[in-house]
């Protein structure tokens, strides 16, 4: 608070002052004055104010501050050099200033713009433009509960910027998988099924238990929703806060790192309207390749004892006999897959007039999985207003209404797996006899005549899928410049979310088709047949209705006082969430004999229930922050936080968190000051606790199951169809059970050089996290299995590195990089605190591969070396192997040396871990005239000295040897053909894990686009048009075998949707 | 302003969780009618359990899963040990049983309304016969175990093993408590009733009579038992009856009583059954009102695969249902016990009860069709594929068909105590107690109902005799490993070696004789603040 400021504002009063007036006035003045430092303000302790006035009215300059197309700028920040005087530019842009003489110099300066000194050289008047800073979102963080220049900050925040940016053509209909592989520190997984959320980690697993997921904000208030809801179109940067300074302020929830989201919004005077449309193909990559017909028949004999030749084989069913002679083949995979279209309509108008800012947009995606029956859809509107109500008073209502739909019955994958190459997908007059001559595409349920049923049946109509989910959401705030204090604001935020979700499902009678038994099989599928299966229809209306809110206020003091620069902020938040889950349930037709009206016909039904769950949870958090700067060298911030959360026990539901931070910007020190090479360096360091809620609403609770879906049902003798619900405890309350706790240091720089032509920042950090929340195992005895406790701590611990270089800058050429590196270790430091074995240390938990001292993820079990040859005559005596199994190292024995025999106390150990060793990215964008390339490679590494980055493959087939089943097609070891790499088809032994690396570097993004010139566009009335291609996953380079993708990382078997590949043609166009 | 409201709410009123779609312990026990609640969970895990294989006698004498399925067999020793996970699971199954009985029992929750004095006491009683049965199965089973009888309301880890003995007599004074508040019958059958208590508490003193060999206890087993042969509205069923008293076995022809004790409607004593003391209850109509538990596997666990026989197709009721032979018997219960030379006449093994006979079926084979299949192709290797029809545990008129169930499920009720069970225990007693000769007569009561030729003398009676007994009565219905472990010393190691199905996987695995299970490792490990001693020789 400046005192001439006052003085200033109190000359524009033009009606006399009354006396009381004149008094408060003065008082305030002395005030004001006491928390001055500036030296010059020390004269008005000597003299009269008198003599103030008239030495500050002795030059007097205005002007108006705008952006290079004339927009103004509010709010921007005018010094004059050398002193603490100084003003804001009003919302027109527009500001006046009492300076000392004419040739005073204005430094100006604007969050996201270049910093400008203006000698005023007498002028009355000036109009400043200020030049964008290229760098622009660098310069302003969002830090929670408000922004911060970005020099100021102590902790670890990465940006992405979209709006505008390459990175934004890529077909990204989840705003998470912006963030896959481009912010160092931030493991995103891959998105297989449209409308869903990839995983993601940040800074590795802090919380055994409990929920590694980080915060999301949007626009400053916590988000409490499906980011599905979040239109990517709509989004123009994102915020990553890594370490426990900037989380601070989120305290409660912060331990796992939090993402603020910006939305965009209005720019230019006039209205902008903007249309983006694309359109492409999602297709299956690298499908497994199973084995056909011959292979099969191959591997069969090869299996079993007594089958010599396909003459000798015989199934236990008759059905699948008479199939196999016929040698008809299908390919499983490729009839559950497809090439699935996608398109994104989008539309937006936004701009700003005197005193609002507004922005509105609607947009439409259709998104087809690769596999049938998995699709996506979204309707999404938002519009969002701020506006200036009085120069004291801004408000603003942000509104969104989304209509996600996902309905649809997906094909089951595991079963195409399962399905041998002779199943016949179709139903026929003569089945099973003469495959070949049918004509018809209706589905047969029974491929083999009985046990696994056709992949796609139930895609058919035979069940009907109903999955609508609706999304509301409404934010709302007012933001209150407090009248006479300067720099201080209160802002109230007010959020609702609410959910209104539609699923219902019904299963015609027409599904349960029998198995082939008694023929003609046509006859299955007649009415009377068909009629039969009445009894087992069934269906479920499910509404769920979400609602919560999240309440802010927000009280903030940001002055520069000379050198100093203050930013305080006090916070007072409460938020609620509520879930209303009501399901109708009805199955049994057989008394009312028809299910013509499906889903909504449920109340016909025999048996029916209806289920009511609802969930409440709330949470309260009081925040103090202080951010000091003193000559934009040092920079401190410190964060308290006291937070309570409903989930947790009677006596623990409150915690405390805190952290301080300070960075020193080496670069505005004098002796670095002119430095040509360095211009700019930033040290920082950070430590603080953050906080987990490792548990779900009522899991403190001692809960009871009881009534129709208790689980707990009997009937007796006089009545035996009469249900009785039963009542059983299921677990046992813990009261004490409260908040896992993550303490963090992290430590860095940030620099640019030559000319900002390289910008290199690196971080490194250490967090432990304690009082792990566990899901504890108790003796039997007291008929419980498990209670939750707070035991335990898990330490991370690594680095990141970010390298950014302008390679090329000329008028038609432009080059750009960008290299992240980063990596995380964690270590389990300590569990239960039990030592069961008496060893004097801490025992691991291997049932659950948790171990002292080593980082979670583990894979325990006996060490693979190789195939049993026919010549291993001792392992075969000792192990009872067979040629062509597994042989596993004999690591030790009851006597510490090995023994020969390989058995689990003494032959197993940690054969590697899950988590990858370190991620790398790579990033390229390369302008030339009008034309923008764009490519983004993404790596994710394994081995190293312990094995990372391990999981189990095709060649793990224990399952498909004992089956009839397919599988991915390879080799196997017969005494003819002693692989040493395959084992033999009948090997069986879950031992052996099948284990290999996952490491891979992905082509993931590739964008090209070309913006038409002026000259073509201007003519048809568009200010900018743009057209592009953007491919998604263009390829994988990898050694993970059979298929399906090495970052998914899952057993062809397993049948998880796979990683598509996205094809994309687009345009985006400005009216 | 808003600020200061939002201070000024009650901060500790916003965070306290109340469930408002569930129950919890704090507000769910307000009467007598939520004790009954609690006692209906126990009649359900029992009932699920009793279809429990192992329980059932998997791996004993009685019956194993056949080559083709060697992977799940009990016998493999190098597989049977403290990690065992269905030990464990059993082991576990108990002790819930106990904490649902300790529910009951639970002062705080035994503060509620009841409708009369006799209701509360009633629901005490069921809870502690309840709470007694289970440990008396758990000393059977594993020995001394710890004795249980508080709710836990926070984790306890220094649970102590009483002996063997001191379990049995737990179980005994609890029965012995309950026995005026229990009913002679219960119109709602299924009901625990007072022949349950006493049935129990003759096998808990053969038991501990077993172990201590102490003659008074046998005394006590014999009286018990004779509480409910001789005394008690219980008898014998020696005359057809039930449902389907006129009718025969409509795949082989021919019926009897026995064959009438197993058919579904026949098995609560309500439906004019004299032998049933306790029936655990299943019924098709219950089980599509939404119990799905409520339903048996067993034409398909324990019925044999014929449609893999060349000529012969389908999963009628001439296959036995849609076997697929998860279990099959030993040489013991398939052959052994009827052979001629002691079985001569013995209803139970009438082709209607146990078939032996098929009949090839597929069209596409005219020359077969109809013939039965000869002695020497079902004699052939089909790796335990191929064995009877034990029409106990299965039937010839299946439910469910019209509404799509495939002759997999069978709804009949299924034993937990039938007189003859009670009979064979008194038996026993007498038996060790040195009076063969009316051991045998009692066996004799149960021969001559089964219209055997040849009846026991004095000089047959050994414990083996017993076994055999037992098996050709209640196979596939008492708990095989219960009674064999029961017997102490060598017994049940000797009867597996002998009579197992896979005898070469026994003998070349098998390295000590035990007469108890491990105590799972598991309830070991967790018991930390005490050491919890292993049975001898397991580890």
């Amino acid at each position: 608070m400046d005192t001439k400021l006052t003085w200033g504002y109190l000359s524009k009063i033009k009606t006399p002052l009354s006396f009381t007036t004149k008094i408060f006035i003065f008082f305030f003045s002395l005030l004001t004055f006491g928390m001055n430092s500036d030296k010059k303000g020390a004269i008005i302790s000597k003299g009269n104010s008198e003599i103030i006035v008239k030495k500050i009215v002795q030059q007097s300059i205005s002007g108006k501050i705008t952006d290079i197309n004339g927009a103004p700028l509010p709010g921007a920040t005018i010094i004059e050099k050398g002193t603490s005087n100084g003003t804001q530019s009003d919302f027109n842009g527009d500001f006046s200033l009492n300076i000392a003489d004419g040739n005073a110099t204005l430094i100006v300066s604007y969050i996201a713009f270049i910093t400008q000194e203006v000698v005023v050289n007498n002028q009355q008047n000036v109009t400043i433009v200020l030049l964008e800073n290229t760098e622009a979102l660098d310069e302003v963080v969002i830090v929670g509960y408000g922004t911060a220049r970005r020099q100021d900050i102590s902790g670890s925040v990465s940006t992405l910027k979209l709006e505008d940016s390459p990175v934004a053509l890529a077909p990204n209909s989840n705003i998470l998988q912006s963030l896959q592989g481009t912010v160092a520190g931030v493991n995103v997984g891959v998105q297989t099924s449209p409308g869903t959320n990839p995983d993601i980690l940040i800074r590795g697993q802090n919380s055994i238990n409990g929920s590694n997921d980080p915060l999301i904000v949007l626009d400053g208030i916590i988000f409490q929703g499906d980011l599905t809801n979040i239109n990517s179109d709509d989004i123009a940067s994102l915020d990553v806060l890594k370490d426990a300074s900037a989380a601070a302020v989120y305290g409660s929830r912060a331990a796992n790192g939090v993402i603020v989201i910006t939305s965009k919004k209005g720019k230019t005077d006039t209205p902008t309207i903007s249309f983006s449309s694309s359109i492409g193909v999602n297709t299956w990559q690298n499908k497994p390749q199973l084995m056909d017909y011959d292979r099969w028949t191959e591997k069969y004999i090869a299996q079993r004892v007594g089958v010599d030749s396909p003459e000798d084989i015989i199934f236990n069913d008759i059905t699948a006999t008479r199939l196999y002679e016929q040698a008809y083949t299908t390919d499983w995979i490729d009839l559950i897959s497809r090439q699935g279209l996608t398109q994104n309509q989008q539309v937006a108008v936004s701009g700003k007039t005197k005193g609002t800012n507004y922005y509105f947009s609607g947009g439409y995606i259709e998104n087809e999985g690769v596999i049938v029956g998995d699709d996506f859809s979204r309707i999404s509107v938002r519009s969002k207003l701020d506006t200036q109500i009085t120069d004291w008073l801004d408000v603003g209502l942000d509104g969104t209404y989304n209509n996600n739909d996902y309905a649809g019955v997906v094909a089951d994958i595991s079963r195409a797996y399962q399905l041998p190459p002779w199943a016949y997908p179709y139903r026929w007059e003569t089945m099973p006899e003469n495959p070949s001559s049918n004509t018809g595409t209706l589905l047969e349920r029974w491929p083999i005549g009985q046990s696994i049923p056709n992949p796609l049946w139930g895609t058919d109509g035979t069940i009907e899928d109903v999955d609508k989910r609706n999304f509301f959401r409404l934010a709302t705030y007012a933001l209150v410049k407090v009248p006479m204090v300067d720099g201080l604001t209160y802002r109230f935020n007010y959020t609702l979310n609410s959910n209104f979700n539609i699923r219902e499902r019904f299963t015609y009678e027409s599904f349960y088709i029998s198995e082939q038994t008694e023929e003609p099989f046509i006859d299955r599928y007649s009415d009377s047949e068909i009629a039969r299966g009445l009894s087992s229809a069934n269906g479920y209306n499910q509404r769920t209705n979400t609602r919560n809110y999240v309440m802010d206020n927000i009280l903030n003091y940001k002055k520069q006082f000379g050198d100093h620069y203050i930013d305080a902020t006090l916070v007072a938040t409460r938020d609620y969430q509520y879930n209303k889950t009501l399901t109708a349930t009805g199955s049994n037709f057989a008394l009312n004999g028809n299910t013509l009206l499906g889903v909504d016909g449920i109340q016909f039904a025999e048996t029916q229930t209806n289920d009511i769950y609802i969930v409440e949870r709330s949470n309260i958090g009081y925040v103090g922050r202080l951010m000091y700067t003193y000559k934009n060298k040092y920079h401190l911030t410190a964060t308290a936080r006291r937070d309570g959360a409903s989930v947790f026990g009677n006596k623990t539901k409150w915690g405390n968190f805190s952290s301080i931070g300070g960075a020193w910007t080496i670069t505005e020190e004098n002796f670095l000051n002119d430095s040509k090479i360095l211009n700019s360096l930033k040290l920082k360091a950070s430590y603080g606790t953050n906080g987990n809620q490792g548990v779900s609403p009522y899991q403190t609770l001692a809960t009871v199951q009881n009534g129709a879906n208790g689980g707990h049902v009997y009937e007796f003798a006089d009545a035996p169809s009469t249900l009785l619900y039963g009542v059983a405890q299921s677990s046992l309350g813990n009261k004490i059970l409260g908040w896992e706790k993550t303490t963090a240091f992290n430590g860095g720089f940030q620099s640019a050089w030559f000319n900002n032509r390289v910008f290199l920042d690196l971080d490194f950090y250490f967090s432990k996290t304690t009082d792990q929340i566990f899901n504890r195992q108790i003796p039997i005895f007291t008929g419980f299995n498990s209670i939750l406790s707070s035991l335990g701590q898990v330490d991370n611990k690594g680095i990141e590195i970010s390298l950014r270089t302008v390679n090329v800058d000329t008028k038609n050429l432009k080059w750009s990089s960008g290299v992240s590196f980063w990596q995380n270790r964690n270590k389990v430091v300590s569990l239960y605190g039990d030592d069961l074995d008496e060893d004097g240390k801490e025992d691991d938990d291997i049932s659950n591969n948790l171990f002292i001292g080593k980082p979670l993820g583990a894979i325990y079990g006996y060490d693979y070396i190789g195939v049993v040859q026919e010549d291993d005559i001792e392992y075969i005596e000792n192990t009872g192997a067979a040629p062509g199994d597994a042989m596993y190292r004999d690591i030790s024995g009851p006597d510490g040396v090995p023994d020969g025999i390989i058995s689990a106390d003494f032959d197993r150990k940690i054969l590697g871990y899950r988590p990858e060793n370190f991620r790398m990215n790579f990033s390229n964008t390369l302008e030339f005239k009008d034309f923008t390339f764009y490519v983004l490679l993404t790596g994710v590494f394994g081995g190293g000295k312990d094995n990372y980055y391990l999981s189990n493959n095709p060649l793990k087939n224990t399952i498909d040897n004992r089956a009839e089943f397919n599988t991915v097609d390879h080799d196997w070891w017969t005494p003819e053909n002693a692989s040493e790499k395959y084992l033999s088809p009948t090997f069986d032994d879950n031992r052996y894990l099948g284990l290999q690396s996952r490491g891979f570097v992905r082509i993931q993004d590739v964008s090209l686009s070309y913006k038409l010139p002026q000259d073509v566009i201007k003519g048809i009335g568009i200010s900018s048009l743009e057209i592009y291609t953007s491919i998604k996953n263009l390829h994988v380079f990898t050694d993970w075998y059979g298929g399906g993708d090495p970052e998914l990382g899952r057993r062809a078997l397993e049948g998880s949707i796979p990683v598509p590949s996205t094809y994309l043609m687009g345009l985006k166009a400005r009216l | 302003m808003l600020l200061l409201i939002s201070l000024g709410c009650d901060d500790t009123d916003f965070l306290t969780e109340e469930p408002q779609s569930f129950y919890t312990t704090d507000n769910i026990f307000t009467s007598g009618a939520q004790l009954d609640q609690v006692l209906i969970s126990i009649y359900q895990q029992v009932r699920n359990f009793s279809k429990n294989d192992l329980l059932m006698g998997k791996g004993t004498d009685f019956f194993d899963a056949p080559d083709f399925r060697l992977s799940t067999n009990f016998s493999d020793y190098t597989r049977i040990n403290a990690r065992n996970g269905e030990i464990n699971e059993i082991f576990r199954y108990y002790y819930s049983n106990i904490k649902n009985a300790n529910t009951v029992l639970d002062p705080a929750n035994l503060q509620g309304e009841f409708d009369s004095e006799a209701s509360k006491n009633y629901i005490i009683a069921q809870a502690r016969f309840f709470r007694a049965y289970s440990h008396g199965m758990l000393a059977e089973l594993f020995g001394g175990v710890p004795i249980v009888t508080e709710l836990s309301q926070e984790p306890r880890f220094d649970f102590v093993r009483a002996t063997r003995a001191e379990t049995y007599q737990f179980a005994i004074d609890e029965l012995e408590a309950i026995l005026d508040d229990l009913p002679e019958t219960n119109p709602q059958g299924g009901r625990i009733v007072k022949a349950c208590a006493q049935h129990f508490l003759s096998e808990f003193y053969l038991a501990l009579g077993t172990e201590t060999s102490n003659d008074e206890d046998f005394d006590q087993a014999i009286s018990y038992a004779s509480d409910v042969i001789d005394s008690s509205p219980y008898a014998l069923m020696t005359q057809r009856f039930g449902v389907r008293v006129n009718g025969e076995n409509t795949v082989t022809g021919g019926a009897d009583v026995y064959w009438d004790l197993f058919r579904n409607g026949n098995t609560n004593y309500s439906d004019g059954n004299t032998e049933s003391i306790w029936a655990l209850q299943f019924d098709y109509d219950a089980y599509l009102n939404g119990d799905g538990s409520n339903v048996k596997h067993f034409p398909g666990d324990y019925a044999p695969v014929y449609r893999f026989l060349t000529g012969f197709t389908g999963t009628g009721a001439d296959a036995g249902g849609r076997g697929v032979a998860y279990n099959a018997p030993t040489p013991l219960t398939e052959d052994i016990i009827w052979e001629e030379s002691i079985s001569a006449g013995d209803q139970r093994n009438a082709e209607h009860n146990i078939s032996r006979i098929v009949y090839y079926n597929d069209p596409n084979y005219p020359a077969l069709l109809g013939t039965q299949i000869p002695q020497d192709i079902l004699d052939m290797d089909y790796q335990g594929r191929i064995f009877p029809i034990y029409y106990k545990v299965n039937t010839d008129i299946y439910e469910g068909l019209q509404n799509g169930e495939n002759r997999t499920n069978i709804w009949t009720d299924t034993y937990a105590i039938r007189l003859a069970e009670t009979i064979l225990l008194r038996a026993e007693a007498y038996y060790r107690k040195g009076n063969s000769q009316m051991a045998a007569n009692d066996i004799n009561l149960i021969r001559s109902r089964a219209q055997c030729d040849i009846l026991a003398t004095a000089g047959d009676i050994d414990i083996d005799y017993i076994l055999d007994e037992r098996a050709r009565e209640l196979y596939l219905e008492e708990r095989r490993w219960n009674t064999l472990l029961r017997m102490g010393g060598t017994v049940a190691t000797d009867r597996i070696k002998t009579y197992s199905l896979h005898p070469d996987i026994v003998l070349s695995t098998l390295s000590f004789d035990f007469n108890l299970w491990p105590i799972p490792q598991e309830a070991i490990d967790r018991n930390k603040d005490v050491v919890l001693e292993q049975n001898p020789g397991w580890n």
